[in-house]
């Protein structure tokens, strides 16, 4: 009797030496915005004022391609298969892909497709943020949301949440004592940091992509879709299936991704948004690449 | 105990008596499995706009049973007019589903359907340059192979006939006996040549032989249902080497009646065109 479990442990502890032969990778690299990616002129207090804030930054997709050329587009773009449909690019025919935030819906319709995770740390911010745009946040009585007390509590009530961790859209984590720390996406390179020489000023972020399809020689290339005037986001999808809301005298959708941006990327890159100009070409599955956002959508 | 066990065996004994190989659709000598119906000319709107005389212009044509393992089903071609046309197909005959609820049950659907004459046809379309089957000998369908500049090959759909489901997602067919249709774009493709594929899905119980209607139209889809399309239920019999056919006595007025919510005194008047009877 005592042999039985011996052998099942055994058995199990060689299980885990077991080699599945996937074609498949995990990599994380690292991400380059420029500071003008981050900048904006907007209106406060009536008066125009230049703010440079990872706020202004949408969502990073990340692809990896066969390869990316300089052809049919201003800017670096992945190589296409065939145009079926002429009111359609061709497919670019990813082996897999990532993003830097994604679009998380804050609680309120009048936010709904314009809220990016890793981006906002605090409802303070949220409030602060779309207070410069002509359409701040607003409750579903129409009433002006200018207290971060009463959107906290709105939320808790709306998603039925006890933690303000358990918000997707609420860029904090717990540190080790138990308090809530900023946990953004981006940081600025400021002085002393290793990329300072080259980038500083500029914002850096990590990313890891997983599950690609490894293939020699790929490339690695994405964009940033940046918000437009009205703070919205080209590859934000607001009447998306599957995100209803229904919640008694509200009905709307609360917005979601299309599904085909790493496809179809120049469907969803318009003026003010940025694109990585040298894609890295993976050699090695062990590749960290860094990625710089240096074109601007109008050309480079 | 003894007993259980003897009426166990009664009663598997007793299923012993059903094959089930009417279900299994019986080749008709003459009948073409796989079919070519040359190029159909794209219906104008006048043509396709007068309800009463449409069935003029329509095609109507029958698909046998293929061999074991064979896909049967039909091809034709049309040229792009340079604006939208709509491809519609309506197999027979009608299909819907008895209500059987025993609370509030919907007069209408009471009766069920005769599910032994009803047939299903998928629609697909495309460049005929992108079609894989041998017209008239064996059904391809509109997938290509593309290789990456890394050497890496994908499918490629190039299917253009997109039907839409309730949700919005593709792909979709319309379902059994129910008429299926689609919008394609021919901006700037005018005089190239399209493929329409029409694939069996199922072939009605009774007969083994599908009949079915379809068309093209300029312009886009709009209004579409089962009575769109008349005249598509059909008896069907072989003289010689000719495949002869005649409108299913009935149909006609069957069809109506379904487009016309009326099907409970239809049945009641025509019992023999419906199935049974409500409880």
């Amino acid at each position: 009797m005592r042999t039985l479990p011996i052998l099942l442990i055994v058995l199990g502890a060689t299980s885990c030496g077991y080699e599945e032969d996937l074609p498949e990778i995990d990599f994380s690299g690292r991400v380059i915005v420029p500071k003008e990616a981050a900048t904006k002129i907007v209106e406060i207090d009536g008066v125009e004022t230049e703010l440079t804030d990872i706020r202004f930054l949408g969502p990073v997709f990340l692809g990896a391609y066969p390869s990316v050329t300089n052809t049919g587009f201003p800017y670096p773009h992945p190589e296409m298969g065939p145009v079926i449909d002429p009111a359609y690019p061709g497919n670019t025919y990813p082996y897999g892909g990532t993003s830097i935030g994604r679009f998380d819906f804050a609680c309120f319709e009048a936010v709904a497709c314009k809220v990016t995770t890793g981006r906002f740390e605090s409802f303070d911010k949220i409030i602060e943020y779309f207070s410069w745009s002509d359409e701040p946040v607003v409750d579903p009585f129409g009433n002006l949301v200018e207290s971060p007390d009463y959107y906290q509590q709105y939320c808790l009530d709306y998603y039925y949440n006890t933690e303000l961790t358990e918000f997707g859209f609420l860029a904090i984590a717990e540190d080790e004592d138990g308090d809530l720390v900023p946990d953004l996406d981006f940081e600025q390179i400021t002085a002393g940091h290793e990329l300072a020489a080259e980038y500083e000023g500029d914002f850096v972020a990590e990313f890891t992509m997983r599950h690609t399809v490894w293939t020699e020689g790929m490339s690695i290339w994405g964009f940033l879709d940046n918000p437009s005037q009205d703070f919205t986001f080209s590859t934000c999808n607001d009447d998306v299936l599957g995100n209803a809301r229904n919640d008694y005298n509200l009905y709307f959708s609360a917005g979601g991704h299309h599904h085909d941006i790493l496809n179809y990327p120049s469907l969803y890159i318009n003026e003010g948004d940025w694109v990585v100009r040298d894609a890295h070409v993976m050699t090695s599955k062990d590749d960290e690449p860094l990625l710089v956002l240096d074109c601007p959508a109008s050309g480079c | 105990m003894r007993s259980s066990i003897i009426i166990l065996s009664l009663t598997l004994v007793s299923a012993c008596d059903r094959t089930g190989a009417y279900l299994v659709p019986q080749q008709t000598e003459g009948v073409d499995p796989v079919l070519e119906l040359g190029e159909l000319l794209v219906l104008t709107d006048a043509e396709w706009d007068d309800a009463s005389s449409r069935h003029q212009y329509i095609t109507y044509a029958n698909i046998g049973a293929p061999e074991p393992g064979a896909q049967s089903g039909a091809t034709y071609t049309f040229l792009g007019t340079g604006d939208k046309v709509c491809i519609v197909v309506d197999p027979e005959s009608v299909f819907w589903n008895t209500s059987v609820a025993t609370n509030n049950p919907s007069e209408t659907y009471s009766y069920s359907d005769n599910y032994l004459d009803d047939g299903d046809l998928d629609l697909k379309a495309g460049f005929s340059a992108t079609y894989t089957g041998s017209p008239g000998i064996e059904l391809g369908d509109f997938y290509g192979q593309y290789t990456d500049s890394l050497g890496n090959t994908v499918e490629i759909a190039y299917n253009l006939c997109e039907n839409v489901d309730y949700y919005g997602d593709t792909p979709a067919y319309a379902g059994k006996a129910n008429a299926e249709y689609c919008e394609i774009d021919t901006e700037g493709r005018e005089g190239i040549e399209y493929t329409v594929l029409l694939k069996t899905f199922s072939l009605p119980i009774d007969d083994s032989i599908l009949s079915f209607a379809t068309a093209v139209y300029d312009g886009g889809c709009r209004n579409i249902d089962e009575c769109t399309l008349r005249y598509e239920s059909r008896d069907v019999w072989v003289e010689g080497e000719e495949v002869m056919s005649s409108v299913r006595e009935g149909f006609d007025e069957l069809e109506q009646a379904y487009c016309d919510n009326d099907m409970y005194n239809y049945c009641m008047a025509n019992p023999d065109m419906c199935g049974s009877p409500p409880d």
